[in-house]
C-alpha cells in the first residue's frame, strides 16, 4: 500500500509536471526520472498539507489520502492540459530510451542489488536516532496539523518540513518496529538508486566523454562516507538534499540551455524552493558554490579584458546571469560580508540573529568536537584507492577551467571551481560552521566533497580520452569499453566492501566498548512499543521518564509529546504524564517529595523507569 | 607507418571474427551454465578454448585469403595501396548493429573472464548469487550488465547535451 501512496502522490504528479515543463527537445529517460522525482517531492509536500488540513473531513485517514492525492492529480492533469491523448503523444515521442539510460539504470539497480543481498544475510537494523525523530515528527503532523506552525513564519530559517514527505505513508504504517524498518529499508534503497542514477546523468551532461559518466556512480560509492551515511537510513532530510545537491547541477546545465525558454524558470524555481524547505545548510552551501564560480567568472572576465586585451571572450564569461547566478551572487556578498566579520572581529555578534553562529569560546564541549577538521587525506575510514583518486581529482580541476570555458559548460565550471576551491583548498569544517550556519559534523562535509571529487577524477580522462576520440574514434571506445570491463569487477567489489563495513556496524556497533549497542537499542525499541501499548489502554496517570534515547521516545509515543528531564514541556496537556503543575516542579527540584512510586514495566527487559502516581519515588 | 598499422590492427572488422566470437561464445554458455563442466570434462577449459579461438582465426583467415585472393591484399598492405579496401571496412565498422556489439561485447567480456583468472567475476556473479539470482541469472545478469555498458560506450549519442 505504501507503494500506491508513492505512485499517487509522488510518481505520477511528478511526472505529468516533468513532462509538462521540460521543453519540447529530446530528453532521455534518467533526465526525466531525476525531474519526475525533485517536482513530485515538491507536490508530495503540497499533498501532505493539504491530507493534513482536510482531516476532519474524511474521518479515515487512509482514505483521505487516496481522496487528497486523487484530486490533486486530477487538478494537475487538467491544469496542464494531459488529458488529451495527442498531449501524452507529443511530449513522449521526445522521450528517448537511449543506450546510456540502460547501462546507467542497470549500474544503479546493481548497486541497490549489492545492498539488498547483504541486507538479507545480516540481521539488518537500521538503528540511525534522526531517522525516528522525523518519522515521530510526521505522525505528530498527521494527528495534529496544527503544529506546523513554523511553515508560515519567516523568521523560521532552518524549517523542519521534511517530514511532509514522510507524512503520507505514515497512515499505511502498522506501528511495530518491523513494519517501519522495512519502510526505511526501501526509502534508502530507494535513496540509493536515485543518488546513483543523478550523478550518473550529471557526468553524462557535463563530461567531454560522456560515457565516462557511468563511472561516476561508482566512484561515489566506493567511499564509505557517502554509504555510511546513506545506508542507516536515508530517512533523514540531509540524503534527500545530497539528491537534490546533484540536481541543482543538472539544473543550472539545463538553465543555460534552455535559455531562451523562459516557461523554465518554473522548475528553478521549485527546486529552490523544495531544497529551502527540506534542507537549508546545502541550499546555503550549493548557492555558496555556484557565489564563488560567478566571482571567479567576472573576475576571470576582468583579467583578460584589461590585461590580455583579449576582445573574443568565451560565450560562458559573456553571458548574463541567470535566476540561479543571481541568487549565487546574493549567497556570495553574504559569505563576503560574513568571512570579513570573522577574520577581522570588529563586531560581536549575537547569537542568535538569523545565520551569525556563535564565537568558539561559547561552544558545548560536544559541539566543539565537530570543529575537529579532518583533512582530505588523513580522515578516518578513507579508503586506501581514496588517496589515489583525489590526484586525478586534482589535476581535473585545472584542466576543468579551461576545458569548461573554452566548451562552455557552465556547471563544470560551478562545479570545479566553486566545489574545487571550497572542498580542495580550504579545511572542511571551518566553512560550513562558521560561515554557512550549517553545523554539523565536520565529516560530514565529506558527503558533498565526494560527489565533487567523483566527477573531478573523471575529468583529466575524459578530457584526454576526448582529444583520442578525435583522433581515432573506434580505438578510443575500444580502450573504454575494455577499461571499464576490467575496472568493473574491482569497483564492483571495492563498492560491495563499503556497504559491508558499514552494514557490520549497524550489525555490532563501532566500537568495541559498544558492541551490543544495535541489538541492544532494538530490544528497547521492543519495550517502548510495548510501554506506549500500556499506557494508551487507561493507565494515564504514569509518569515516564527517558534519558538518553530521546528520538526513539518520541518515536513510540507519538502523536504525543514526551517529559524528558532535559526537555521540559511546555503545556502540560501536551505531555505524556498526568499530574498537577505542582507536582512537576516537585519532581524535577524536590528528591524526597512527590508520590510517585515506581510502575513495573510487563516486560522482558525493564531498560527503563516509569512512576505511578501516589507512591514514593524511587530514583 | 606506426599508426596506420594500428588503424588496420584495430578498424579490421569482417564477419569471420564475430562469427567465431560468437561460436566461442555459446561454447563457454554451454560450459558454464547449460552443461556446467561440459568441455571441462573433456579437460577444455577456457585457456584452450581461447587456443582454439586463435587456431580457427589462423584457419579461417587463410580459408578466407584462398577465397577472395586475399593474398592480393597482403600485398597491397605492404605496398601502401590506397585500393585496399579498408574504407569499406570502416564503413561496416561505423554502422554498428546490436550484433555486433553484442558480439564484441562478448569477446570483451571472455577477455576479462581469463585476465582476472575467472576469480573477480566469480566473486561479482557470487555476490549476485547471494541476493537471490539463482541458475543462470546471476551470469546472465553481470554478462547483461556489461553489454548495456558496452553498447552505451559504442552507441555514444551526445546530441541532446549541451
Amino acid at each position: 500500500m505504501p507503494f500506491v501512496i508513492f505512485f499517487l502522490t509522488l510518481f505520477l504528479p511528478g511526472a505529468v509536471l516533468a513532462l509538462y515543463f521540460l521543453p519540447k527537445k529530446q530528453t532521455n529517460l534518467s533526465h526525466f526520472l531525476l525531474y519526475a522525482l525533485f517536482l513530485g517531492l515538491a507536490s508530495q509536500i503540497l499533498i501532505t498539507i493539504l491530507i493534513a488540513t482536510s482531516r476532519q473531513a474524511v474521518g479515515d485517514p487512509r482514505l483521505n489520502s487516496f481522496f487528497i492525492s486523487g484530486v490533486f492529480n486530477l487538478l494537475i492533469i487538467i491544469l496542464t492540459k494531459a488529458f488529451k491523448i495527442s498531449w501524452w503523444q507529443d511530449r513522449l515521442k521526445n522521450l528517448k530510451f537511449l543506450a546510456y539510460d540502460g547501462a546507467l539504470l542497470l549500474i544503479s539497480l546493481t548497486l541497490v542489488i549489492f545492498v539488498a543481498s547483504q541486507v538479507r544475510g545480516s540481521n539488518y537494523f537500521s538503528a540511525g536516532t534522526d531517522q525516528y525523530y522525523w518519522l515521530a515528527s510526521a505522525e505528530k503532523f498527521v494527528e495534529k496539523p496544527a503544529t506546523a506552525t513554523f511553515l508560515l513564519n519567516p523568521f523560521v530559517i532552518h524549517k523542519p518540513t521534511f517530514f511532509l514527505i514522510l507524512a503520507p505513508y505514515i497512515p499505511f504504517l502498522e506501528k511495530t518496529v518491523e513494519s517501519y524498518q522495512i519502510f526505511i529499508l526501501n526509502w534508502t534503497l530507494f535513496h540509493y538508486f536515485i543518488l546513483a542514477l543523478a550523478i550518473g546523468q550529471l557526468g553524462w551532461l557535463i563530461l567531454p566523454y560522456p560515457s565516462l559518466g557511468l563511472l561516476a556512480p561508482l566512484l561515489l560509492f566506493s567511499f564509505h562516507w557517502n554509504n555510511y551515511y546513506i545506508l542507516p537510513g536515508a530517512v533523514v532530510p540531509q540524503d534527500t538534499g545530497l539528491i537534490l545537491f546533484v540536481l541543482g547541477f543538472i539544473l543550472i546545465n539545463d538553465s543555460s540551455r534552455y535559455k531562451t525558454n523562459k516557461f523554465f524558470l518554473a522548475p528553478n524555481f521549485i527546486f529552490f524552493l523544495l531544497l529551502y524547505l527540506i534542507h537549508f545548510g546545502i541550499l546555503v552551501m550549493f548557492l555558496t558554490i555556484i557565489g564563488i564560480g560567478e566571482l571567479i567568472r567576472y573576475l576571470t572576465k576582468i583579467i583578460l579584458s584589461i590585461f590580455l586585451k583579449y576582445k573574443k571572450l568565451s560565450h560562458l564569461i559573456n553571458q548574463s546571469p541567470t535566476f540561479i547566478d543571481a541568487l549565487g551572487w546574493f549567497f556570495i556578498i553574504f559569505v563576503i560580508i560574513r568571512t570579513f566579520i570573522f577574520v577581522t572581529n570588529f563586531i560581536t555578534l549575537p547569537s542568535y540573529t538569523l545565520f551569525w553562529t556563535p564565537p568558539p569560546e561559547t561552544l558545548t564541549e560536544s559541539q566543539r568536537g565537530y570543529l575537529v577538521s579532518y583533512s582530505i587525506w588523513g580522515q578516518p575510514y578513507f579508503p586506501s584507492f581514496g588517496n589515489l583518486i583525489i590526484w586525478p581529482a586534482m589535476v581535473g580541476f585545472i584542466l576543468v577551467i579551461y576545458y569548461s570555458l573554452k566548451k562552455n559548460v557552465l556547471s563544470f565550471f560551478y562545479l570545479a571551481i566553486g566545489g574545487g576551491l571550497m572542498f580542495l583548498f580550504l579545511r572542511a569544517p571551518v566553512i560550513p560552521y562558521f560561515l554557512l550556519s550549517a553545523n554539523w559534523q565536520s565529516f560530514r562535509y565529506f558527503l558533498f566533497l565526494h560527489t565533487i571529487i567523483a566527477i573531478l577524477a573523471i575529468a583529466p580522462f575524459a578530457i584526454f580520452l576526448n582529444w583520442f576520440k578525435q583522433l581515432l574514434p573506434q580505438l578510443s571506445k575500444v580502450i573504454v569499453a575494455a577499461f571499464f570491463i576490467f575496472a568493473l569487477p574491482t569497483l564492483f567489489l571495492n563498492i560491495y566492501q563499503q556497504q559491508n563495513s558499514v552494514l557490520l556496524d549497524m550489525v555490532k556497533g563501532r566500537d568495541e566498548e559498544k558492541k551490543l549497542y544495535f541489538n541492544d537499542l532494538k530490544m528497547k525499541l521492543i519495550e517502548l512499543l510495548a510501554v506506549a501499548r500500556q499506557i494508551k489502554n487507561g493507565k494515564e496517570d504514569i509518569l515516564f521518564l527517558a534519558t538518553s534515547t530521546g528520538t526513539y521516545v518520541q518515536w513510540a509515543f507519538a502523536p504525543r509529546q514526551i517529559f524528558t528531564p532535559e526537555k521540559k514541556c511546555v503545556k502540560l496537556s501536551d505531555c505524556l504524564i498526568n499530574v498537577t503543575e505542582s507536582d512537576l516542579a516537585a519532581i524535577i527540584t524536590d528528591k524526597n517529595g512527590p508520590a510517585f512510586k515506581e510502575f513495573p514495566v510487563k516486560t522482558e527487559f525493564n531498560y527503563f523507569n516509569l512512576y505511578q502516581k501516589d507512591g514514593v519515588k524511587n530514583s | 607507418m606506426g599508426s596506420k598499422i594500428l588503424k588496420y590492427f584495430f578498424e579490421v572488422n569482417s564477419e569471420w571474427f564475430f562469427n567465431y566470437a560468437i561460436i566461442i561464445f555459446i561454447m563457454i554458455l554451454l560450459d558454464t551454465f547449460i552443461v556446467p563442466g561440459f568441455f571441462s570434462a573433456v579437460g577444455i577449459n577456457p585457456k584452450t578454448l581461447l587456443i582454439f579461438l586463435g587456431i580457427s582465426l589462423v584457419l579461417k583467415i587463410y580459408d578466407h585469403s584462398k577465397q577472395h585472393n586475399y593474398y592480393r591484399f597482403v600485398s597491397h598492405f605492404l605496398s601502401h595501396s590506397k585500393e585496399f579496401p579498408i574504407k569499406i571496412f570502416l564503413r561496416k565498422l561505423t554502422s554498428l548493429t546490436w550484433e555486433k556489439i553484442l558480439s564484441f561485447g562478448s569477446i570483451l567480456t571472455i577477455i576479462s573472464w581469463f585476465f582476472f583468472n575467472n576469480d573477480r567475476m566469480r566473486e561479482v556473479v557470487g555476490i549476485f548469487q547471494n541476493a537471490g539470482f539463482q541458475g543462470y541469472w546471476p551470469h546472465l545478469f553481470s554478462i547483461a550488465l556489461y553489454l548495456s555498458i558496452i553498447s552505451a560506450i559504442f552507441r555514444e549519442n551526445d546530441q541532446n547535451r549541451q
